[in-house]
């Protein structure tokens, strides 16, 4: 894995077209093309308000934009669409992926879109942030032989049935393993982790007898699956096998529905619900039928799950705080104490260890958990001040998105008995096993998954817990401790690393995939020298443009390091030598220096060159200077020299020949360019240095490669460029638009030499932008115009969205707009933002 | 062109042959002086990584390699009056090569904005870039 992959993606590559230009989704899988009309739509952001009879046409399909800036991926953006829409129909069609804007199609989903618009239109991520959608209604009209998701299951699984599979003795296997991957769905996007995708699947099984009658076993692996309940579907079936692994199936009661199945074998490891003590003995319950479970023959199962211990008092109980004087009864207490979560199947045993973990501090250790429908139970010894604090907040775990889970402390149930598990020892016996002596690592990756751990939470993303594990590592490997691996442990707090300080011989340190949402966190925590880190797949990659200042930013901290995330980096000679392609003095240069590029250079390149002119000052300065390694020439480019020689200005020069002046005035600036070769300029190449940026004045230095392009005698003719222009201010509006500054050009000093070898090599790589400019405005550009226009007006989005639509996304229109509203006293003192 | 304005752009190029080679022997030669030819609010953009304040381009001078500039082509032009409030302003773009300490002779591009201070010339800002810097930037 790369560091490169947990950048955001919209350094991954500039070429991505923008959405909107080309608004025919054309289908891979053959079938019928669909095209969206963003003007007949009704267009919808930031609201939870829309025509409700819009939603009741089924034949019509609905367009949806994600706004997601190039922070997140497709995966995470339709993990977010699914956690909202639950068990409604959601089958995204034409997924489209963009720089900073996702789309795709939907239709006929009338509940999830209301449900998008519950949520006022935003995604809420992973890391909390929202994110933005434009629901464009009625965007396409549907007609026969267009994409849906029936047809295209129906599809894959006739194609599947042509090709059935033995395996382990079960002949006749659909395997419908991932059908996200089948070519078939490659137009759509059908998860069967929402319960009605999976009836859908199990529906277009069970209606053809033939397939339903010849089957015997139905591979459905890695599908994201929730809810295997739909397939109680195929009750009167020959299927004697499911393969459900790898999917997401959270309790073993889940299979509880399924009941009436007469399967011999199920699959289910790779599934969460296999965290769970005792789940094979809980599905065994449901499945009374089954023969073998994850390969294990049933018979087997009883004797293998008794670890338990048993409860020989009933304890006394502990409800809140009005029992607190009995509970401080238990202080020196060393006997077992339950704790009983009543979640009510609301939430996940994952859940409730982390609001527990956030609530105590110090060691806590549970130990036997037992997770069922309704209540998860556990034990503990000997942490009297921890259960203390979960009294202090009255015995109750506070959750996202469901009301408190109350949990009640069963006092003193069972004493303390030779066999029962010991957390300390326990964790010692984890850490002597998964120490590899000959390459002195530690390897700590999942480490819950021990065997040695089975009866115990050791619980890596808990701080203290994470500050026991190594100081015992540390104190018991001394100096042949390394290496140390901590990936996939879901740390969040580096604090706890503070306590390898004390083991110096540790050189390599791995972190990655935890949940480290800041680089600054590990300032003052490590003083080792670590040569060695990963912190691939962490939260903090993302807050990093380039992967240069990821790299730089580590280094700061970690100032001896010579690997990251399994990539060499060498060291620096001086960190003063480093190179930036672009440089801003001001944030707010941005979008001048990005306008001005893209208009200028395609202008200067045109035969409209002259119109340039309009951009500078009455009294304007330029200049040329020129420099050519004479040794760089060839017979093709000999004599292409002397245009630019004759304008050659410069101070150095041999004093005999006379220099020319500087051009002065326009007119002598549009002689200038008149005379100036045609050209091509690859803004691919340019950098750009913005060195000041004012209201008055503006240095803006650009450097680059252009051609002077093959004619039907001559070959191209590359040359290398530095130009630095000098604007002031023009105008300024005054009143509302105090922002609008007009600049002209007042200085423009050009110097052009011969590319370098490697200049030549990086250039015109790219093909050239595409000249035809006048098109209908990108998503991009609305967005773009749409902050602009917000930054001037002040207004909230809603009334920018009145205003752009009521001018058709012309920007200007939409100023005109605003000012005549503004003028007619009918925009409302709420309309602007607060601030 | 009128008298004044010719005889601004003359004084405009001889104050770049002087300052340029004032600046070019400071920075290969007397590079700890070199903070002094800067505004106090000056600022130095090397290959795209801004520095600014004397002192702290003073630092980020001192901290590259040695080095060796050899000045072929310079250009300036006087910036008008008005942009600036009437502050007589340079503005000089130089070109050349330069060898830093085990590195290959290399084109670099530099400009300058230089403004009156007193009797001394100061510069206010200043944009070096090595000709193929960006070959050196990894793409990311």
């Amino acid at each position: 894995m790369s560091m490169h992959r947990n950048l955001p993606r919209n350094n991954q590559g500039t070429s991505h077209s923008d959405h909107g230009m080309d608004d025919l989704i054309t289908m891979k899988a053959g079938y019928k093309p669909i095209r969206i009309n963003r003007v007949g739509s009704q267009s919808y952001y930031q609201t939870s308000s829309y025509r409700n009879s819009l939603l009741n046409a089924s034949y019509t399909w609905h367009l949806i934009d994600v706004h997601h800036r190039g922070m997140y991926s497709k995966a995470d953006i339709l993990d977010a669409f699914f956690n909202i829409i639950g068990d409604s129909e959601f089958y995204p069609v034409g997924y489209k992926e963009g720089r900073v804007t996702d789309m795709f199609i939907v239709r006929g989903c009338k509940e999830a879109i209301q449900k998008l618009f519950h949520r006022e239109l935003s995604l809420r991520m992973p890391d909390h942030k929202l994110v933005n959608l434009n629901i464009s209604l009625n965007a396409a009209q549907y007609s026969s032989g267009q994409i849906f998701p029936q047809k295209v299951l129906e599809k894959i699984v006739e194609r599947q049935f042509k090709r059935l599979e033995t395996t382990d003795q079960i002949s006749n296997v659909l395997n419908l393993q991932q059908i996200g991957n089948f070519a078939e769905a490659a137009d759509i996007i059908i998860n069967l982790g929402s319960k009605p995708a999976l009836e859908l699947l199990c529906k277009v099984i069970a209606q053809n007898h033939n397939i339903l009658n010849t089957i015997n076993g139905l591979n459905l692996i890695k599908n994201n699956i929730t809810d295997p309940s739909p397939l109680k579907e195929f009750v009167h079936s020959s299927i004697k096998m499911i393969d459900l692994r790898h999917n997401n199936i959270q309790h073993p009661h889940q299979f509880n529905e399924l009941k009436c199945l007469n399967v011999d074998e199920l699959y289910v490891s790779g599934n969460p619900c296999t965290t769970e003590m005792n789940y094979l003995d809980e599905i065994k319950k449901y499945l009374p039928t089954l023969k073998k479970l994850d390969g294990i023959s049933t018979e087997k199962i009883k004797q293998t799950s008794t670890d338990t211990i048993e409860m020989m008092y009933p304890g006394d109980i502990i409800l809140d705080d009005r029992d607190r004087v009995s509970f401080t009864m238990y202080r020196t207490s060393d006997m077992w104490c339950q704790v009983v979560v009543e979640h009510k199947g609301k939430c996940t045993k994952r859940n409730i260890l982390k609001a527990i973990f956030e609530i105590v501090e110090g060691e806590f250790f549970p130990c036997y958990y037992k997770a069922s429908r309704i209540e998860d139970t556990f034990f503990v010894r000997c942490c009297h001040d921890q259960l203390e604090s979960l009294l202090d907040v009255g015995l109750a775990l506070r959750l996202p998105d469901c009301d408190d889970i109350p949990m009640t402390l069963k006092m003193n149930v069972s004493d303390f008995k030779k066999g029962h598990v010991e957390p300390m020892k326990a964790i010692i016996a984890a850490l002597s096993t998964r120490f590899n002596v000959m390459d002195k690592c530690l390897n700590l990756e999942s480490l819950h998954t021990s065997p040695e751990l089975k009866n115990v939470i050791v619980c890596l993303s808990h701080p203290h817990t994470l500050a026991t594990v190594l100081t015992t590592a540390s104190r018991r490997f001394l100096v042949n401790l390394e290496e140390i691996r901590l990936g996939k442990n879901r740390i969040s707090s580096v604090k706890a690393l503070k306590t390898l300080n004390s083991a110096r011989s540790i050189k390599i340190l791995d972190l990655n995939n935890n949940l480290i949402e800041n680089l600054k966190d590990f300032e003052n925590i490590i003083k080792i020298p670590i040569t060695e880190l990963n912190l691939d797949g962490n939260p903090l990659c993302k807050n990093f443009k380039t992967a240069g200042d990821y790299v730089r930013q580590v280094r700061k901290i970690f100032p001896e390091l010579t690997k990251l995330d399994g990539y060499p980096i060498t060291k620096q000679v001086s960190s003063a030598m480093r190179v930036e392609r672009n440089f801003l003095c001001s944030l707010e240069a941005y979008g001048f220096v990005d306008h001005f590029i893209n208009h200028y250079f395609p202008i200067f390149d045109s035969p409209l060159r002259s119109q340039l002119i309009e951009m500078y000052d009455r009294r304007c300065i330029v200049s040329l200077s020129f420099n050519y390694d004479a040794s760089k020439l060839n017979s093709y480019t000999t004599g292409r020299t002397r245009k630019y020689e004759l304008l050659n200005r410069n101070l150095l020069a041999d004093p005999l020949v006379p220099t020319p002046n500087v051009m002065y005035k326009k007119d002598s600036v549009l002689d200038f360019f008149k005379y100036f070769p045609a050209s091509e300029h690859d803004l691919f190449s340019f950098t750009t240095d913005v060195t000041i940026f004012t209201d008055k004045l503006v240095c803006l230095t650009v450097s680059g490669i252009f051609q002077e392009p093959a004619t039907i005698t001559d070959v191209e003719f590359r040359l290398a460029f530095t130009r630095t222009f000098l604007f002031k201010q023009h105008a300024t509006e005054l009143g509302i638009f105090k922002n609008t500054n007009e600049y002209k050009i007042i200085n423009d000093i050009i110097f052009i030499t011969n590319p370098t070898n490697d200049q030549l090599k990086m250039s015109f790589r790219y093909s050239k932008p595409n000249k035809t400019k006048l098109q209908e405005p990108t998503v991009e550009d609305k967005e773009y115009l749409f902050v602009m226009f917000q930054r001037m007006t002040g207004l909230k989005n809603i009334w920018c969205t009145r205003c752009f639509e009521d001018a058709n996304w012309d920007f200007k229109k939409a100023l005109e707009v605003f000012i005549k509203l503004n003028q007619e006293n009918r925009i409302p003192d709420s309309a602007f933002s607060e601030s | 062109m009128d008298d004044a304005m010719r005889l601004k752009v003359e004084q405009c190029s001889r104050t770049a042959e002087d300052f340029t080679k004032l600046y070019y022997s400071s920075v290969d030669k007397r590079r700890h002086q070199l903070g002094k030819l800067y505004l106090d609010n000056g600022l130095l953009v090397w290959n795209g990584c801004g520095v600014t304040n004397r002192d702290a381009i003073q630092k980020y001078i001192l901290d590259l390699p040695a080095s060796e500039h050899n000045l072929q082509v310079l250009d300036a032009q006087p910036v008008v009056d008005d942009a600036v409030s009437g502050q007589l302003t340079f503005l000089i773009s130089a070109a050349g090569t330069v060898k830093f300490q085990d590195n290959p002779m290399r084109p670099f591009q530099q400009n300058f904005i230089i403004t009156a201070q007193g009797d001394k010339w100061k510069i206010a800002s200043d944009c070096y870039r090595l000709q193929d810097s960006l070959s050196t930037v990894k793409s990311d």
